[in-house]
């Protein structure tokens, strides 16, 4: 089952214009916050589930992604 | 006078385990042999896991990292890369029976994947120091690691491939699931991208929990005792000693709720606030007790009822909102939220407790 915290509450912000869709945060992401849109674009598709572990920004070449990450 | 000598020194602040019960042989590379393990657990590493899940020398479960071989890994063979943190290590090595694979265990002193990624040590720069250390480049043709996904929160892959060459692909999370990635053409899958949080999953943090809380019974205990011994309204029924002993069953049974039944019962306690989880089976912990007064040595004065129901309350709730820290889907500022709202809180109801049972010992209410 898939376990949702308090919404509304992560920090992250997805810079859609900036995004080359290289998909690289589809695969770290441990929650599917990311998703591909009609199998070409990269989307956020499900905010309230990130916990903000930061691999997203972390490994987004063009940082289109930001998270305030915390640690642990 | 005896001289100290740095190298000596140096030695004992990083202990690493002895491996060399699972030695099995070595290969020989263009770099000299490297130790070959086995892939089974023995006798003595579910001692290490025991020691691990109950927090048992926690901290000294680091290995010696280097490049281990399971199996008869080539030139050709995968490179896995992970932690030097024992349980981590042998969970990895379990799920890689049949397989001719590389392990480059990097230095996360001695701390899991996800944990040391979160705080930097299972870094892009750690990597790179272990591929020149083991000369990795030398031992094997192709120029891929494979990683553990979780380890992406602190690895920057393109850094990597930028100083070594070495391009990195995330595998899947758990272990288990790494032959059917290898037989994917080592691509992970939608469900292997998924951290999940079973009733395995849970189940298995809540010795370490228990073990941690065990740090409040002698403050329960303390506390106890002066309110027994406090005042003269109501003798008790039975010794002064009987009546601390019963009383802190109670709250025993308060920190066993919070730190086993509610990580347990995670996903069917009310709401989404680990506080207000917490608070919930408080109040069932607090219901327990007004039932069960005889039992636990309380008189039946409402002052006594209400201020344990409120201490018991605040003391799961505190418990359940310390859990945040073990789960794998809080996120940092959810929880600084709610601890920010729900401590103070917990103390004022903690006080008001505290000073109805200590009006209890004065007067007849």
């Amino acid at each position: 089952m898939q376990m949702q915290y308090i919404p509304g509450v992560a920090q992250i912000e997805f810079f859609k214009e900036k995004c080359i869709s290289c998909g690289i945060c589809i695969d770290v992401c441990p929650h599917a916050v990311f998703d591909w849109l009609d199998d070409k674009r990269v989307e956020m598709v499900n905010k309230d589930r990130c916990m903000e572990c930061g691999a997203c920004a972390m490994n987004c070449p063009v940082n289109a992604v930001e998270v305030k990450a915390g640690v642990g | 006078m005896i001289p100290v000598d740095l190298a000596d020194l140096q030695e004992e602040t990083v202990s690493y385990l002895d491996l060399s019960h699972l030695k099995t042989g070595s290969i020989k590379t263009a770099v000299g042999d490297i130790i070959q393990i086995d892939s089974r657990m023995q006798l003595i590493d579910y001692w290490h896991e025991i020691r691990a899940r109950f927090s048992i020398k926690r901290n000294d479960l680091a290995i010696t990292p280097g490049l281990y071989a399971v199996g008869n890994p080539d030139q050709q063979s995968p490179v896995l890369v992970t932690g030097n943190y024992k349980l981590t290590f042998d969970k990895l090595r379990t799920e890689l029976t049949g397989l001719d694979v590389w392990l480059m265990v990097i230095d996360t002193k001695g701390v899991n994947v996800w944990c040391s990624a979160g705080k930097g040590t299972f870094s892009a720069q750690e990597i790179i120091n272990r591929i020149r250390k083991t000369e990795l480049d030398k031992i094997i043709s192709h120029r891929r690691l494979i990683l553990p996904q979780l380890s992406a929160s602190g690895v920057a892959a393109r850094f990597v491939v930028k100083y070594t060459g070495f391009k990195i692909t995330f595998g899947p999370i758990r272990a288990a699931d790494i032959k059917q990635f290898i037989a994917n053409g080592y691509k992970t899958n939608a469900q292997m991208r998924l951290v999940t949080f079973d009733l395995a999953e849970r189940a298995v943090l809540t010795p370490v929990e228990m073990v941690m809380a065990g740090k409040y019974i002698p403050i329960i205990i303390v506390l106890l005792s002066l309110i027994n011994i406090i005042g003269s309204a109501n003798p008790h029924s039975g010794s002064l000693l009987e009546s601390v002993f019963y009383n802190s069953l109670a709250y025993i049974a308060a920190l066993l709720v919070g730190t086993v039944l509610t990580p347990v019962m995670l996903p069917v306690l009310p709401f989404r606030s680990f506080a207000l989880k917490g608070a919930a089976a408080g109040i069932i912990c607090s219901i327990m007790v007004l039932y069960g007064h005889e039992f636990f040595r309380f008189s039946s004065q409402w002052t006594v009822m209400l201020g344990n129901s409120l201490l018991l309350t605040a003391l799961v709730s505190f418990l359940t909102l310390n859990f945040t820290g073990s789960t794998p889907y809080t996120s940092f500022t959810g929880t600084q939220k709610e601890t920010l709202k729900a401590v103070p809180i917990q103390i004022l109801a903690s006080l008001l407790g505290l000073v109805l049972l200590v009006v209890s010992r004065f007067t007849s209410f």
